[in-house]
Formats: structure tokens, C-alpha cells, sequence
């Protein structure tokens, strides 16, 4: 690694932590140091021990200011707000919590992970307020999954897993007001962790999947397509076919599937012909299913994705194929299916790597895979590159970033790694200081062709300093690459700056990082000139009076800025 | 006995062993703080294999304390 890279990485895995709770929780430093999934370096402070909805004005503000998540951790026992009459008052315990994420998020938290309540203490199976807990928890969800910024923790879950022995340390909430034990702690440790990681670029995209004893049990080879067992009515298949529709549920979230298999191909599509069968053949993004090393397969695949290989997960049953994949790409997160094949279907509800929330672009993105390959085959039948952009009815474009693309616009700077000239990380509250900023220029591209729409997929953020302007973020999803979009994303940004801002001279840089190494020339080729050369940047300028050169094969559309 | 003591004070307190001395509570270490103190009990609990009463575990604020605790017959 070089220096620059290495900061890089510094800068994008650690995060500030700001626990607002209202019991001793201080031991779960221990557990986000230890339990972290990846090398995310987690800094923790603490609220006071009666957190209160007006103390962001005072205390404890700058803390939760700076953090770049909060997490509510609160104990129902110890909160004065929810009891009325002894008896707890949902509403009234509600409108406490959910003000305490408002107050944080307002304070300047960059988001919220809320934490669900904890029965009261001593609750037993036939506890009266029953009704009153499940609505609790049940608004604090919706409120989570409504509001912007807010993502749910479930705790009561948690420990709900673990049983309330387990969960609740009943001598240390005596003794030092400590309810929550170690084991709880640290479950919500690695929740919070994987929040934390995903919002930094290190979730994981692509799931590749062996076939036999993966997806059903037997060997497709041997037992044939029709014997394999797959089906919800028959012991040896139900707990595969409940993963396969796991596995579907990944899909329709974001996460690209793959096949890895040593077989031949149609054998394996056969047994996705079966009624019985969630999966089909369709939602794979793309295969290997041949007689080569699994690593190596990987590898191509993350090559024919435009992937970085630290974005794949691989499942498999065999222990010399999970041992090798480990071993070659320790950089893929190895699953191995369990022994006692009823445990399957547990296998990823305990894994976290995979990001948790989804925009609309997230539950496009296998279909647009699955374009992208068509495309290459329409390349194939062309001999130069003009030819087959045109032939594909490219349309660019380019609008200011607003309400409804905020979200999707943190998530590009987020996830986007190879295309990415700069590669800072900025999330919603960044981008809506952003946009609200005069001086700023917040542009995002949506792109779409004869193969489907493809949603927002660029974004560039352009910063006025004193007669110059300067482009702080470039970027575009790799799967609109290479049919000169980003030759036209930079037309139309460029223009729009000097129509905002007059002819300026536009200042742009490139930081090089282990992954976006195809963008070293990129503003040459726009024609722009090196000015500066350090091992953290090359500096590129455009003159005032120099455009960038659209290409005419496709179409820019712009709206007003 | 007095060596294992020694070895868990250092090791949930993050001190060398050899500042932990036989004097050793909150005043001679500062990284000896309450919630230091929580982890204390339970790595001494698992150390000997015990349970600490309730009325103990607030006292064991010393070197001299820990190692009476332990000395004396415990659930």
C-alpha cells in the first residue's frame, strides 16, 4: 500500500459513536473493539445517565454533534417518561424515545440507530401490559422505517434470542445499574458495527452461490435434476428452500447473485425449471459453472461485474472449496453451509455483512446487471465503439440533486469505489448541507438506454472558492461505464458550472486509491491539464475559456439547475 | 493466589503487573475506575470459578479486599 491509499482506508473506517442510554453501558466499548466484523476503528462517547429531550442545547452537544451515529440504547425500568400510574404508557414512552432521536439528529448526529425496548423487568409470559410493549416497539419501528436517517436496532430481539436470563444481568442492574449483560452487549455491538461499516463503503454486493448441497440437497450429476431435493413439503428440501427464498430476498434488496458450481450448465438450469424451485435461473447476474478452480471463477466474476473482489460473499457446503476461496481471496467472506443442514436457513439472518436499507436504484440493480451483459453482447455485433453507443439510444441525464435523490446520492458517494475520482464518503446530511449551500453545486445523472432505465447513477459535487470553482466529487456506478457516459456526465457538469458561476476556471482532482486507478487519466481526457502532481493528488485544471467535448453518439439531456 | 490477583488487576486494568502491589486499589491506579471495577469482578469470577455476593462485590475496591473475598468461603 502506498501512503495515499493507506489514508485513504484510515479515513473511511473509522466513525464516531454517541450512545444516548440511561443505564450503565460503558462495556460495550469492549465489544465494538472486539466484535467488529472488519478493522473499523469505533470512537464511543457516552450521554449523561437521564438523557433529556432540550439537554442537546447544552451538554453532551458537542458529542452528538460530531457523531457520525447515534445509538438509543434505553432501558424501559429506569425511564420515568413511560410509567403513568405504574403501568407502562406507551405513548407517553414514545413520544420520549422518539424525541430523543429528533433532538439527536437535530443536534448534528449524521444518523440514528434506535434501539426497540426490553420488556420491564420480571416480565413474565402473562405480563398485563403486553399490548402496551408490542405498541411501543411496534411505533418505534414504524418511526424508524419512515424517517430519513433513522434505522432500527432491534434489541428487543436480540434478547429476545439470547432469553431474558441471558439478556439481562439482574446483579449488575442491582449493583451498578447495569441491565444489559455482556452477551447482549455483544450482539448489539456487531449490529451497530455493520451500520456503521455499511455507511462507509465496506458492505458487501455480490452473493456467489454453489449449486449442489447449497441450493438443494444432493448432486444434481448423480441424483439428476429431478431428484435433487428442493421442495417445502419433503424433510430434506424444506430447509433449502427456505434459504433459496432468503436468498431471493437478498436479491430483491440489492445484492447480486452468482453461481459457482462444479457441474455442467444443464443440469443445473434443469433443477431452476422445477416448479418446486424459488430461484431462477434469471435472477443470477451471471455463472460459472464449469470444472475450474472456485477462486479463480470468483475472480472473473468480480472481473465481469466491475466489482472490487472485497464486495463478494461466497456460500458453498464443501470444506476444500470454502478453505481454498479463504485462503486465495481472503478478502471474500467465506459462508460455509452447516453441518446439520437444518441450520441453513439461519445462516444469513447471522451474517451482517450485506447493507440493510434499500432505495429503488438497490432493487434495480440485478436487472440492470443483467442489461449490462446484453449490452455486451450488442458490442460484440459492433466493430467501433460509436457505432454500438449509438446503436443503444443512450440517454444522459444530468439535474440537480434534491429531496428525492438525497438518500441515493449519499449512497453513491458511499458505494462507489472504481469509477470515483475522489473518493470521499458523504452521507445525507452532508448532501442536504450541500445542496442547501449557494456556493455548491450538487449534479446527479440518471442514465438510460434501449435495454431499460438505470436510475441515478452519477453524481458530482462542484464547490465555488473565491474565482475559482473547484469539483470536490466525481463519480459514476460502473455499470454505465464504457459507453461514454462519462464523457457526457462531464459535458454537461461543466456546463452547468459556468452556467452558474460564469467562465471560471475549474479546478478538478484526482485521488488515487487502491481501486479507482482507470480514473487516473479521466480529466485529461476531458481536457483538462495537470497543474500539480503530489502522492495523495494530481491536480487538473480547465481553462476558462476550455469546454468539454461531448460525444454525439449519445443524447444529453439537462434539467434546470 | 496472590500472583493470579496480581495478573487479572493487570490485565483488565491495563497496568503492568508489577504496579499492581499489594496496596494496589482505585488511589495507586488510575485506569481503576467504576466501570473498570465491573469488569474486574467478572474476570475475577471466572479467574477462581466464583461467585461474588452482592454485598461483596461493591467492597472489593483493593488489592487487600479482592484477596480476603477469595480467602473466605464463597457461594
Amino acid at each position: 500500500m502506498t501512503p495515499a491509499t493507506e489514508s485513504a482506508v484510515a479515513q473511511s473506517t473509522s466513525a464516531r459513536l454517541h450512545v444516548i442510554r440511561n443505564a450503565t453501558v460503558e462495556a460495550i466499548i469492549d465489544h465494538l473493539r472486539f466484535e467488529s466484523a472488519r478493522p473499523l476503528r469505533v470512537e464511543t462517547t457516552f450521554s449523561s445517565y437521564q438523557p433529556s429531550t432540550d439537554a442537546f442545547g447544552e451538554v453532551g452537544n458537542r458529542d452528538v454533534a460530531r457523531a457520525d451515529a447515534a445509538l438509543l440504547l434505553l432501558s424501559l425500568d429506569p425511564m420515568r417518561e413511560a410509567f403513568v400510574n405504574g403501568r407502562l404508557d406507551p405513548d407517553a414512552a414514545f413520544a420520549y424515545v422518539s424525541a430523543l432521536a429528533r433532538g439527536a439528529l437535530d443536534a448534528g448526529a449524521k444518523r440514528v440507530l434506535l434501539g426497540t425496548c426490553l420488556p420491564p423487568l420480571g416480565t413474565g409470559g402473562r405480563y398485563r401490559d403486553a399490548a402496551a410493549l408490542y405498541m411501543l416497539n411496534g411505533r418505534i419501528a414504524a418511526f424508524a422505517e419512515e424517517t430519513s436517517r433513522i434505522e432500527l436496532l432491534d434489541v428487543a430481539r436480540f434478547a429476545a434470542q439470547l432469553g431474558d436470563d441471558v439478556a439481562i444481568d439482574k446483579r449488575f442492574w442491582s449493583l451498578f445499574e447495569s441491565p444489559f449483560s455482556a452477551a447482549l452487549l455483544r450482539v448489539v455491538a456487531q449490529h451497530t458495527t455493520a451500520a456503521l461499516a455499511a455507511s462507509s463503503g465496506a458492505s458487501k454486493k455480490v452473493l456467489v452461490l454453489d449449486a449442489d448441497n447449497t441450493l438443494w440437497r444432493g448432486i444434481v450429476g448423480e441424483d439428476g435434476a429431478l431428484a435433487v431435493a428442493i421442495s417445502a413439503t419433503d424433510p430434506a428440501g424444506r430447509p433449502f428452500h427456505t434459504f433459496q427464498r432468503q436468498v431471493l430476498a437478498l436479491k430483491e434488496s440489492g445484492v447480486l447473485l452468482a453461481l459457482a458450481s462444479k457441474n455442467e450448465p444443464a443440469d443445473v438450469h434443469a433443477v431452476f425449471e422445477r416448479s418446486e424451485s424459488v430461484l431462477r435461473r434469471s435472477h443470477f447476474v451471471a455463472e460459472r459453472i464449469d470444472w475450474n478452480d472456485k477462486a479463480e471463477n470468483i475472480r472473473s466474476l468480480a472481473e465481469e461485474l466491475g466489482l472490487g473482489l472485497d464486495s463478494f460473499v461466497f456460500i458453498d457446503d464443501s470444506d476444500v472449496e470454502c478453505a481454498r476461496v479463504r485462503e486465495a481471496l481472503p478478502m471474500v467472506d467465506v459462508l460455509q453451509v452447516p453441518r446439520a443442514v437444518h441450520d441453513l436457513p439461519f445462516l444469513l439472518g447471522r451474517y451482517l455483512g450485506f447493507p440493510e436499507g434499500a432505495t429503488a436504484e438497490d432493487r434495480r440493480r440485478s436487472e440492470d446487471y443483467v442489461a449490462a451483459r446484453d449490452r455486451r453482447t450488442e458490442l460484440g455485433k459492433h466493430a467501433d465503439l460509436a457505432a454500438f453507443v449509438s446503436s443503444l439510444a443512450v440517454v444522459v441525464s444530468v439535474f440537480p440533486v434534491d429531496g428525492a435523490t438525497t438518500q441515493r446520492a449519499a449512497q453513491l458517494t458511499q458505494r462507489t469505489n472504481q469509477f470515483n475520482l475522489t473518493t470521499k464518503r458523504y452521507d445525507v446530511a452532508d448532501i442536504e448541507r450541500a445542496t442547501a449551500d449557494d456556493d455548491t453545486l450538487v449534479l446527479a445523472a440518471d442514465v438510460s438506454d434501449r435495454f431499460g432505465a438505470q436510475g441515478v447513477t452519477g453524481l458530482a459535487i462542484v464547490r465555488k472558492a473565491g474565482d475559482r470553482v473547484i469539483i470536490d466529487s466525481f463519480m459514476l456506478s460502473c455499470r454505465v461505464l464504457g459507453r461514454s457516459v462519462e464523457l457526457a456526465f462531464a459535458a454537461a457538469v461543466t456546463a452547468a458550472v459556468r452556467e452558474r458561476f460564469g467562465a471560471v476556471a475549474i479546478l478538478a482532482d484526482h485521488r488515487p486509491t487502491m481501486k479507482n486507478t482507470q480514473t487516473r487519466h479521466f480529466y485529461e481526457k476531458c481536457g483538462f491539464e495537470q497543474i500539480d502532481e503530489s502522492a495523495e493528488r494530481v491536480l487538473f485544471e480547465l481553462a476558462p475559456t476550455a469546454v468539454v467535448r461531448a460525444p454525439d453518439s449519445l443524447m444529453i439531456h439537462r434539467r434546470p439547475t | 493466589m496472590n500472583d493470579r490477583i496480581r495478573r487479572v488487576i493487570a490485565d483488565v486494568l491495563a497496568v503492568p503487573e508489577a504496579s499492581v502491589g499489594d496496596d494496589a486499589s482505585p488511589k495507586t491506579i488510575p485506569t481503576w475506575d467504576s466501570l473498570r471495577q465491573m469488569s474486574l469482578i467478572v474476570a475475577l469470577e471466572a479467574e477462581f470459578g466464583v461467585l461474588f455476593d452482592d454485598a461483596v462485590v461493591t467492597s472489593l475496591q483493593s488489592f487487600s479486599a479482592i484477596r480476603g473475598a477469595l480467602a473466605a468461603p464463597v457461594s
